[in-house]
């Protein structure tokens, strides 16, 4: 959903125009994400001032405001911290007072960006209103800052000068929902705070030295001295009491410490994760990038630490710190500092005009990658090194279940067939907002399969928790390195997409589709009755990279369809039926997201309850009607369509006769892809799809790599 | 001596009462006053005779009476056809649900490691509306699966497995199908119906009877509410021996004894949708409705009774698949229907509605009485509420369920469709 880019330089000179310029070009880069507004926060000319930047539309609106408000670009900063964002509307419309970042006041003492819903920011709204705060916004972002701003003065106002991150421990204590939160303050010059729960967020490290070590410690607090739980609407003498009685234990527990090997060996550590730029302890020059996507840092650099929930970054004096906002036993005590793969190029269009186009384009060699180096056609073997280990387990399992959201739900309900038949293992497929809704019950001999291209898919995440709290082994398909999905499954297999910039998910959907595929034929490879099936699945997967190529050069006949029969249609619908249902589905999810026409995929065989009452000779009709067992029944409900005057477009197999004589007698188009095995037909059958989804939006002169109300990771509930 | 040879015992109510139903191959040769019934497979069949049975519908149960069109009736009949699919099942004094039809199945029905539930469009939706329940109740995983998909994919089904096959007609071609394939793989088979005699309370194991009475309109409307509590009664049954499942099962029950006059309360709409439909609602051809959890359901169904009805193009679409999606369509206008009544979901739908009406989708939002979140955007003639009893989480569903039902059945009115029967519709769909 929205995005977050933080920027901050330590020993290293910026000019103002660079820095405004690194934040811009960060909220460039995470634009797919969201795009109704930007802004960004930045040192003002006078010591302790802000200034902050924000308007509504693209980034490119954003630069304009910023060449407008015209500010000193040549002053020079040796050290500098710097927030910006990229919104999508949850709470008040887009419009410049709800752009972020927000403030806690017109001095800007305390300035936040943040991704997610603070679910009981009316509570705190009402409350905070009632101690004089005056609200300029309808976001529910704001109550955070000012809320900052509160616990601040009354802690000051108590005579406790609290650091930054134990004022931010504070502040998270009242709030409820999911945050990816970034906040810079006067109060504490040249530091920022960095802290998630539920929405992704990572750090990117650079620095001209070499890292000394590849993690940080996590530094928990000393086991009594936790911070106190210090409810908001308190009175002020039991409010002031806490952190006094924090800072006595503290002390005591040292007067305490008999071990002197167990505290040195924590002081070593400390210091030794603490400085991990410097061998020798000098101030090291560094620089930060937070974002809430490694497309924003890579860029800059490929060092990159992933926060956890409850993480806490605290970046101040060239030093990274992590603490957690609440303690968990078990809790990992170190992150790990780990190399992005992604190369910049591979994020550019190239030659495409959009990136969603250069996606369709990419299939042949995206679907190739996937398989490259896990299929042996010789041996007709399939290797997975992320689930070899884990295989046995699966195949005793009661149950499989897929979970996923959207278009990776789509490839689940390609692919369930095939599991079904390869395993004989019972599969439902699920959508993971409806599964937590119910509280399906899940038990430890059940298998749990989660499908994302971005790994971060908020709902997808919290199935998985919930899957994972119930003892069931949890399986990730993702698309991306690193991301929470793929960290947190006890296996997985990586789709090796590549970056997919377009909203529109397109050869993630293939890529999803074929690794799915491969999982199946892994589980069946001990079976001698589907020795058969398996090598015919292989050896149509060996084809289906070139058979894709084939499938696009379909395009100009679809571009002119696209500018004729279905020019200003408002609906359309789509029929298939079998392993073409998910086609059908995922056709119309396509067309419905990019050029915004209602259409609907419909099981060809439930026509005769109630669909048909739609058709008519105005309604265009696109039907799956390549070659399978249900071919028959397909015809058969195809003509029922053409009966009522309808007039579909029929997808089909090359040289089929069917099609052909039925195109004679018979008012209907057909479009011709290549025949394949029927569990993978509709990897090819969803390219037309792609390609009209796509001309339709063009013709309407829809932006299509960022349609309007939709993100690319869908990041909150 | 006369014979009326008929598909739909409906065309012989009139003449005669008593009636032998034909299997599979059998072949029937009348002739000098007398019936004779050749098998034209040897050995295909276990009976050897067929028996004379009793029609029990009656010629006025067919009549529209002071209703304007038979699905109008049907909608307001759901206050007693509620009432009759309970009536000697549950008893709200000893917190008790009696299941005649599934008494001698107890034991195998309790064993069950897995339910699936199979049906085609709005049974499927009974389904559905239902499932959440029953996996409550009994913590078994439960799936939902549509007859003709779940016979395609030739499904794993184990003999621990029970399968429950919802039908109006009872007569569903792509339901018995999926039957058939259940009882070769030896599952316990349940039959939820509304027609004694039909194919699948025969075929099945055991039943439940909806007890609906006919139901001529071909848009499914009072079926639909009675499948729903045959199945949540059923699940209440199926609880019975749980101990931590007493305090839920005693306000299910409870909250089912006064269903029919909560029925008759949302009826009390009327006015308001008719003319909802005149002023906002008529000039549309695409539609959106919107619901979560229980309420997921009830979106599927009212989007099918408008295609089906109102001919408008209608989608359903789970409220928190927003964010996937589903909102770049919103945004030009068509008009989104919400449930919202209150449950555990209520705070995040409540987000979404916020997202909604931020775009200037102004929904209409079906919500409960006395629920004033959207007091101030009604002010604003942001939204439009229209507002219906409160009941227990499981069953809201059969009251959310009659708005959509009024709403498609007078933008027909106003389209000036004919409601009873649409084209391209059929009551059974026995042919593919």
């Amino acid at each position: 959903m929205c995005g977050i880019f933080g920027y901050c330089n330590y020993l290293v000179e910026r000019s103002r125009g660079e820095i405004i310029d690194t934040l811009v070009d960060g909220l460039q880069r995470l634009e797919y994400r969201g795009y109704d507004s930007t802004g960004i926060a930045i040192d003002g000319d006078e010591a302790d001032s802000t200034f902050i930047y924000k308007q509504i539309g693209k980034v490119s609106a954003l630069k304009e405001e910023i060449t407008k408000q015209n500010p000193n670009r040549d002053v020079t900063f040796v050290s500098h911290c710097g927030i910006a964002h990229t919104r999508w509307a949850t709470h008040g419309r887009p419009e410049q007072v709800n752009c972020h970042p927000q403030r806690s006041d017109p001095e800007d003492q305390f300035v936040v960006v943040h991704n997610g819903i603070i679910t009981n920011f009316r509570e705190l709204k009402t409350l905070l209103i009632n101690k004089g705060y005056k609200f300029e916004s309808d976001t529910d972002t704001e109550c955070i800052a000012k809320l900052y701003l509160h616990l601040y003065n009354t802690n000051l106002q108590n005579g406790h000068d609290l650091d930054f991150h134990e004022l931010t421990k504070l502040v998270l204590l009242e709030l409820e929902g999911s945050y990816g939160l970034l906040c810079k303050s006067c109060h504490y010059p040249n530091e920022v705070i960095a802290t998630r729960k539920g929405s992704p967020l990572l750090i990117g490290v650079k620095s001209e030295k070499k890292l000394k070590v590849d993690f940080v410690d996590v530094e928990f607090p000393e086991e009594n001295a936790g911070q106190p739980e210090i409810p908001l609407k308190s009175n002020n003498k039991s409010f002031g009491l806490g952190p006094k009685k924090a800072r006595e234990f503290e002390a005591g527990s040292q007067n305490a410490n008999l071990l002197p090997i167990a505290a040195n060996e924590f002081n070593l550590r400390h210091s030794q994760s603490r400085a991990f730029l410097s061998e020798d302890g000098s101030p090291t020059p560094v620089e930060f990038f937070v974002s809430s996507d490694a497309a924003s840092v890579v860029k800059h650099t490929k060092k990159v630490l992933f926060l956890e929930d409850d993480d806490l970054a605290h970046i101040y004096d060239g030093e990274l710190h992590i603490h957690r906002s609440r303690r968990e036993v078990g809790a990992s005590m170190t992150r790990s500092i780990q190399t992005l793969e992604m190369e910049l190029a591979q994020i550019m269009k190239g030659p495409y005009d959009h990136f969603m186009q250069k996606e369709i384009y990419e299939q042949p060699e995206s679907t190739f990658n996937t398989m490259r180096g896990r299929i042996d056609y010789e041996n007709n073997k399939v290797i997975l090194g992320g689930l070899k280990a884990w295989l046995p387990v699966v195949r005793r399992a009661r149950r499989l279940i897929m979970i996923a959201c959207g278009t990776s739900y789509h490839s689940c309900l390609a692919t369930r067939a095939i599991f079904e038949e390869l395993s004989d293992i019972p599969v439902s497929v699920e959508l993971a907002s409806d599964f937590l809704d119910r509280k399906c019950p899940v038990f430890r001999d059940d298998v749990c399969v989660f499908v994302s291209q971005s790994g971060e898919t908020a709902d997808t995440m919290l199935a998985l928790n919930y899957c994972l709290e119930r003892g069931a082994l949890t399986v990730g398909i993702v698309n991306s390195v690193g991301s929470s999905i793929s960290r947190v499954t006890h296996c997985g297999v990586h789709i090796n997409a590549g970056p997919e910039i377009g909203v529109a998910s397109t050869k993630a959907y293939t890529s999803q589709y074929i690794a799915l595929v491969m999982f199946a034929l892994s589980l069946s490879d001990d079976r001698v009755s589907k020795i058969d099936r398996r090598i015919e699945i292989i050896q149509g997967l060996k084809l289906i990279p070139g058979q894709i190529k084939q499938v696009l050069k379909l395009e100009p006949r679809i571009k002119k369809l696209c500018a004729t029969e279905l020019k200003d249609q408002k609906s359309l619908l789509l029929l298939g039926r079998g392993y073409q249902f998910a086609a059908a589905l995922e056709g119309a999810l396509k067309i419905k997201e990019i050029s915004y026409m209602h259409s609907e995929g419909v099981l060809a065989g439930e026509l005769k309850h109630g669909v048909l009452a739609l058709v008519d000779e105005n309604l265009p009709i696109i039907a799956f009607g390549t070659r399978d067992s249900l071919f028959p029944k397909v015809v058969s409900s195809i003509e029922q369509v053409t009966a009522r005057k309808g007039h579909p477009i029929i997808i089909c197999n090359e040289n089929d006769e069917v099609w052909a004589q039925k195109s004679k007698s018979i008012d209907l188009q057909t479009l011709e892809v290549p025949q394949t095995v029927d569990c993978l037909q509709g990897l090819i059958n969803i390219i037309p799809l792609q390609l009209m989804s796509y001309w339709l939006a063009v013709n309407k002169g829809i932006d299509v790599d960022f349609p309007r109300n939709l993100a690319k990771s869908v990041t909150v509930e | 001596m006369e014979f009326y040879l008929s598909s739909d015992c409906a065309s012989l109510a009139r003449y005669v009462s008593k009636v032998v139903y034909l299997e599979d191959n059998d072949i029937a040769h009348i002739y000098d006053g007398e019936l004779h019934i050749h098998c034209s497979k040897i050995g295909s069949e276990d009976f050897s005779f067929r028996t004379v049975q009793k029609l029990e519908l009656e010629l006025s149960k067919i009549k529209k009476g002071p209703y304007d069109n038979f699905m109008q009736k049907e909608i307001y009949e759901q206050c007693e056809t509620t009432k009759n699919v309970m009536r000697g099942r549950v008893d709200a004094f000893t917190n008790r649900v009696v299941l005649g039809g599934l008494e001698n199945w107890l034991t195998e029905l309790r064993r069950a490691k897995r339910i699936i539930m199979i049906a085609s469009k709005a049974s499927f939706h009974s389904c559905l509306a239902a499932r959440p329940i029953f996996e409550e109740l009994m913590e078994v995983p439960v799936n939902v699966e549509l007859a003709l998909d779940f016979v395609d994919r030739n499904c794993c089904i184990f003999r621990n497995d029970v399968c429950i096959f919802v039908s109006r007609s009872g007569e569903t071609t792509d339901t018995i199908n999926a039957l058939n394939y259940c009882i070769k793989k030896e599952a316990v088979t349940i039959g939820v119906v509304n027609c004694s005699g039909s194919s699948i309370s025969r075929f099945t194991h055991c039943g439940v009877h909806t007890n609906t009475g006919p139901e001529k309109g071909i848009a499914t409307t009072k079926s639909y509410t009675s499948q729903y509590i045959a199945l949540v009664m059923i699940a209440l049954w199926m609880s019975e021996d749980l101990v931590s499942k007493i305090e839920r099962r005693k306000e299910i029950i409870q909250a089912l004894t006064i269903v029919p006059s909560q029925i008759k309360e949302v009826l009390e709409l009327e006015p308001l949708i008719i003319e909802l439909c005149d002023k906002k609602l008529k000039q549309h051809d695409t539609f959106l409705l919107l619901g979560r959890g229980y309420q997921f359901a009830s979106a599927l169904e009212g989007a099918s009774k408008m295609k089906e009805i109102s001919y408008v193009h209608s989608e359903s679409i789970l409220t928190n698949e927003l964010g996937h999606r589903v909102l770049a369509v919103a945004s030009d206008n068509p008009p989104i229907i919400a449930f919202a009544t209150k449950d555990a979901f209520s705070p995040k739908i409540a987000s979404c509605i916020d997202q909604i009406i931020e775009r200037k989708g102004n929904p209409i939002i079906i919500c409960n009485k006395g629920h004033k979140i959207w007091e101030q955007d009604k002010q604003k003639g942001n939204v439009v509420t229209l507002e219906v009893p409160q009941t227990v989480d499981c069953l809201q569903g059969i009251l959310n369920v009659i708005p959509l039902q009024l709403i498609s059945y007078w933008l027909a009115i106003k389209k000036d469709i004919g409601v009873d029967l649409p084209r391209d519709s059929a009551m059974s769909a026995p042919d593919i």
